[in-house]
This record gives C-alpha cells, structure tokens and sequence, in this order.
C-alpha cells in the first residue's frame, strides 16, 4: 500500500505557510511544496505530482473554487484528493464549499500538531475519486 | 508512515514552533495597521478573515475569534459590532504583549 508522502498547499498568507510547512516538514514528515495562489499550484502540480493537496479558499489571484476546478481538469490530477482549508465557520458556507467537488474540509485555524494526522483520512477515503471520465 | 504522538514532540519541535510565534507575533502590528488603514468594508473583512484563520494556530484563541468576529461584522455593515470587535481585537494584542502605534 502506498503511502501519503507529498502535500501541496495552496495558501496566499505568508504565515500560515509557515506554520503549514511547519507542520507538514517538522511534525508530520512529509515532502511539501508551498505555492502562494491559485496560477503557482496550477504550474507546480505536474512537476511536484502532489498525493493530496490542501488549497486555501480566499485568495487574490484564483479562488480555492476556481483553482480546485482547474486541477481537476489536469490528466496528472486524476485521483488527487483536494481538502480546502478555510476560515468560514457557518454551517451553510461549509457545505457550499463541498459542492465544489473538494475531497473535504479543514476549518482554520488548525492545529499545527495534530493536522499531519488530521489530513490523513482525506486521502486514505479520497484517493481515487473525482477522476476525469 | 507512523507519525509521532503530538503530545510526545520533542523540545526541538516546541523550541522551532516557539521561533514561529515569535515571527508571527512581530508582524501583528502591520496586521492591525492593514486593518486601521482597509480602504473599505470589503478589505477590513479580508484582513480580518486572515487573522482569524491564523492567530489559533499559534496559540491565539482570543484575539483569532475576536478578528473573526470583526469580520462577520464587516461584512454586515454592522458598524458598532465592528467597533467593539475592534476593541476586543486591540485588547486581545496589548495582552499579548504587542505593541501598537
């Protein structure tokens, strides 16, 4: 069985990358590519052929939404679980985000200790899915 | 792969997240001062949505819910709720030691 090694995360504030490399390098192991928007992630997915990817919701160049649609729409994406990571904490922006078609959701803030096993069942149930036809 | 018990993380990792809240305690001021200075409603939520996202992965719950809801209240146009998570907002830093202009 293969294993999760390589997260992308897709986030435009300059802290929480550092917290999020943080957590995913020295807690967590695993390589990681940091990409600060929507066009960066989009360049980065074919070269870094991410396992999982953790993408940002509000951000100024591509939206979360926008960017998941255009990885979707990648040939080396096929099966790649997306999870977003977002603030919004209301019930009803949550579910309207999954009907984007993300793997799943993170509420930030996160827990930089625990969220290298937080994302763990997202790509053990996600991986696979949301393949192109 | 096995991933370490959280809570048995050696003091190396404390020390480097430690190193982190410091960085990110140092660039509050200018947070504040992006929201003191937004050029509308819409940039005042922006930036507070990014603080909220943020101050509780460092530890700071407070001042994290109070930026969230300044931004609820941004995006309301409710003016004095947004006052008074402001204020809230500017407690919450000066009880962290930040020191603002």
């Amino acid at each position: 069985m293969s294993e999760l090694r390589r997260v992308m995360c897709v986030e435009d504030d300059a802290d929480i990358r550092m917290i999020l490399e943080f957590s995913l390098t020295t807690v967590g192991g695993y390589d990681v590519c940091m990409c600060p928007g929507g066009r960066s992630a989009l360049q980065q997915a074919p070269v870094f052929r991410p396992d999982l990817v953790l993408l940002d919701v509000m951000m100024p160049d591509l939206s979360g939404p926008e960017t998941l649609a255009a990885l979707r729409g990648m040939p080396c994406m096929r099966g790649v679980p997306v999870v977003f990571m977002t603030a919004k904490a209301m019930p009803d922006e949550l579910e309207q985000l999954l009907q984007h078609g993300a793997t799943g959701l993170i509420v930030k803030p996160f827990d930089p200790m625990t969220l290298p096993k937080d994302i763990l069942p997202y790509w053990e149930h996600g991986r696979g899915r949301h393949v192109l036809a | 792969m096995s991933l370490p018990d959280p809570s048995e993380a050696p003091p190396s990792v404390q020390a480097a997240l430690e190193r982190l809240r410091e960085r990110f305690m140092a660039g509050l001021p200018q947070r504040w001062r992006d929201i003191q200075e937004a050029r509308d409603a819409a940039a005042q939520a922006a930036v507070l949505h990014q603080l909220a996202g943020v101050a509780g992965s460092f530890g700071l719950h407070a001042l994290g819910q109070a930026a969230r809801e300044g931004e609820r209240a941004a995006v309301a146009g409710d003016a004095a709720a947004l006052a008074q998570a402001l204020e809230r907002l500017r407690s919450c830093l000066m009880a962290a030691g930040v020191t603002l202009a």
